[in-house]
């Protein structure tokens, strides 16, 4: 079971966020939504920022433990 | 900073998707994914959607009038599973241009709203 906290840990140590916001779509269905804001997504195109947050996150994703992440990933 | 340029790094070594795919089902999704010049995969069928993104993935591709083609993962487990690691892209619904992944769901809707996908389209000759 992933609960936000860790979600949001992972984010923080890995992407160096000025702002990290996660919340439960719905943690029954395992939906997750996460908008983070950091230096390292300047200059870098929305495939790109999207498959970093999603490579955070690789093993639950296809685990099942996490169905769908929504993101919203912007540089400052 | 550096330990951001590590993981940076790490990250961008990481996406040798293609590769890390048997080479007959690696052979199978590169098919799927030119057998059209737009190819969405999606989990159901644009009628009967299984999912709340493919259901919006649809929606959007219809409000935008965009013709694709697409496939139904569920109707094929190797396929489910093994394109997620060709495409280095975890979930469903993905959008393909020319054979590129344009992104899923959030990316594309982001990119609604920016207006790149329209200009992408439209550069690509399919608006």
């Amino acid at each position: 079971m992933v609960v936000v906290a860790e979600i949001e840990a992972r984010i923080r140590s890995n992407l160096e966020p000025t702002s990290c916001e996660v919340t439960a779509i719905s943690e029954e269905d395992r939906k997750y939504s996460v908008a983070i804001v950091s230096h390292i997504f300047e200059g870098m195109p929305l495939l790109k920022r999207h498959r970093m947050v999603n490579d955070l996150f690789k093993e639950e994703l296809l685990s099942g433990d996490i169905h769908a992440l929504t993101i919203v990933a912007n540089p400052p | 900073m550096f330990a951001s340029r590590l993981l940076l790094l790490r990250l961008t070594r990481a996406s040798h998707g293609p590769e890390k795919v048997a080479p007959a089902l690696a052979a199978s999704i590169k098919d799927i994914i030119l057998k059209d010049r737009v190819v969405i995969f999606l989990t159901g069928t644009p009628e009967e959607p299984r999912c709340r993104f493919t259901a919006q993935m649809v929606d959007m591709m219809q409000q935008m009038g965009v013709q694709y083609s697409f496939f139904n993962v569920l109707d094929d487990d190797d396929v489910c599973e093994g394109l997620k690691t060709y495409s280095d892209w975890p979930t469903y619904p993905q959008l393909y241009i020319d054979g590129e992944l344009v992104g899923g769901y959030d990316v594309c809707k982001n990119m609604l709203l920016n207006g790149q996908l329209t200009r992408l389209f439209q550069e690509k000759k399919l608006l």
